[in-house]
């Protein structure tokens, strides 16, 4: 049986921690569009919008819910050239990533905004809220308790994602891991490290959430 | 001299089920009155028409000369207490009469907690001003309520059932509280079925069933009534 030697990663490591820090800024950017959309679209849906709109946002999550992400970075990055839009990798990287979870997430945001009791619109718009105020300051901020596991998990699915990026060149982990291997040959050893640092990272996550949950656990509903 | 509340013929229908049939009354500056009725009668959609949080469908509902259009248009001057208290869970106590305060009335910061601590006080929720209402019992929510609604300075205050969910004891601290709210000169309009709070408290007393007004009178003309259906009522509910 083959010996496993990591010894030489070495000389990679700098190179990996690049790699690993352009992953995450992809990621974390990422996931910030994607919350913003997911609150526009989500709070958007779950109101009484004009038809033609609540059709058009429908059609955006389904198509986006409905199709490879694969096939989404590619439309973006090599379609959309044809009608004339130009996009830096990272950039279309980021609009693909941020448009997908954004349409999944969405859909959370929505559901968490139904769940609020119909009496919080109530008494907030008899002490005089306007609408947005209801929003901002009575039905997001318990909606978000209800939607904040499920979006942190969609925030660790979005960084394992990140992987499909590397078909678009940019020197994300997974494309410099596979670069590795093709000078190294050492496939075992190469993907596990690779492995590790996503697993590092979602857990991190994970345990930024469990954080973020505590602190929320002070009141409830 | 216009009164302060004015219904003029309102009606109300679900569906085709008609709640309100051509109500009309005036109600004037310092009233208190009480709304009894059966179960269905229409008590809790007429008191939510008062303020907007239903639409009628025929009619008006005229507040201090500002016709109700929604919600909105009467927020400053009609306050409402809920059964279900529907105070804000991610607020402690304080929080969510300063919240309010901020928002609607755009009160800075230190004034509106000094202002929320006095209405805490005057309802008797000094030490839980940092507790979240969840950790609250049913009485101390509702007083809670009550403080958040006065917070808004209203001339009216609407309170459906506002003790209904309440056990006897708990509801007593609630009616207290209301009692001593209504010292302050101020308009209420009160659904409920607890007939002590309707004798000691009701200037008015409306009786409603099947969407009309069967009695408009004092506690004790109530009592005194010839109708059959009304005296039926009263036994079951005053025994």
């Amino acid at each position: 049986m083959k010996e496993f030697d990591f010894g030489f990663l070495a000389p990679y490591i700098p190179q990996l921690a690049a790699a690993s820090r352009v992953t995450l800024t992809i990621g974390v950017l990422s996931f910030g569009m994607a919350l913003l959309i997911s609150v526009l679209v989500g709070v958007l849906r779950s109101g009484s919008l004009p038809k033609i709109l609540d059709i058009l946002l429908g059609i955006y999550v389904e198509i986006f819910r409905g199709t490879p992400l694969l096939i989404q970075l590619f439309f973006i990055y090599y379609g959309l050239p044809s009608i004339g839009i130009l996009l830096e990798p990272v950039t279309a990287a980021v609009i693909g990533l941020s448009l997908n979870s954004g349409a999944y997430m969405s859909e959370v945001v929505r559901a968490s905004i139904g769940a609020i009791d119909k009496g919080q619109y109530e008494a907030s718009l008899c002490l005089g809220y306007k609408k947005f105020q209801v929003y901002r300051y009575v039905v997001l901020p318990q909606a978000f308790r209800v939607a904040l596991p499920t979006l942190m998990n969609y925030f660790s699915t979005l960084i394992k994602e990140t992987s499909l990026i590397s078909v678009l060149s940019i020197a994300e982990i997974t494309r410099i891991g596979n670069q590795i291997y093709a000078r190294t040959l050492s496939p075992f050893e190469i993907y596990i490290t690779i492995g590790a640092i996503y697993f590092v990272m979602t857990y991190a996550v994970a345990l930024i959430s469990k954080q973020i949950e505590k602190q929320s656990v002070k009141w409830n509903p | 001299m216009e009164p302060l509340i004015r219904v003029d013929r309102i009606s109300k229908s679900y569906a085709e089920d008609a709640v309100l049939k051509q109500i009309s009354i005036d109600i004037d500056h310092g009233e208190i009155v009480a709304i009894i009725g059966p179960s269905g009668s229409g008590k809790s959609t007429f008191i939510r028409c008062l303020n907007g949080l239903e639409q009628v469908d025929s009619g008006a509902v005229v507040i201090d000369g500002i016709k109700v259009e929604t919600t909105a248009s009467v927020a400053g001057k009609v306050g409402i207490v809920f059964q279900k208290f529907n105070l804000f869970p991610h607020c402690t106590a304080l929080e969510n009469i300063v919240q309010p305060c901020r928002v609607v009335r755009k009160i800075p910061l230190q004034e509106a907690e000094e202002f929320a601590r006095s209405l805490l006080g005057e309802v008797k929720l000094s030490e839980k001003a940092d507790q979240y209402p969840a950790s609250l019992s049913g009485g101390q929510q509702q007083r809670l309520a009550i403080a958040r609604a006065l917070s808004m300075k209203p001339a009216i205050m609407l309170f459906d059932e506002p003790t209904s969910s309440l056990d006897p004891e708990l509801a007593y601290e609630v009616f207290d509280t209301i009692k001593s709210i209504a010292r302050h000169d101020m308009t209420i309009v009160l659904v409920t079925h607890q007939m002590n709070m309707v004798k000691n408290f009701a200037t008015r007393v409306l009786f409603l069933e099947s969407g009309f007004i069967k009695f408009d009178g004092t506690f004790d003309a109530l009592m005194n009534t010839d109708d059959t259906r009304m005296q039926q009522f009263l036994k079951k509910i005053y025994a």
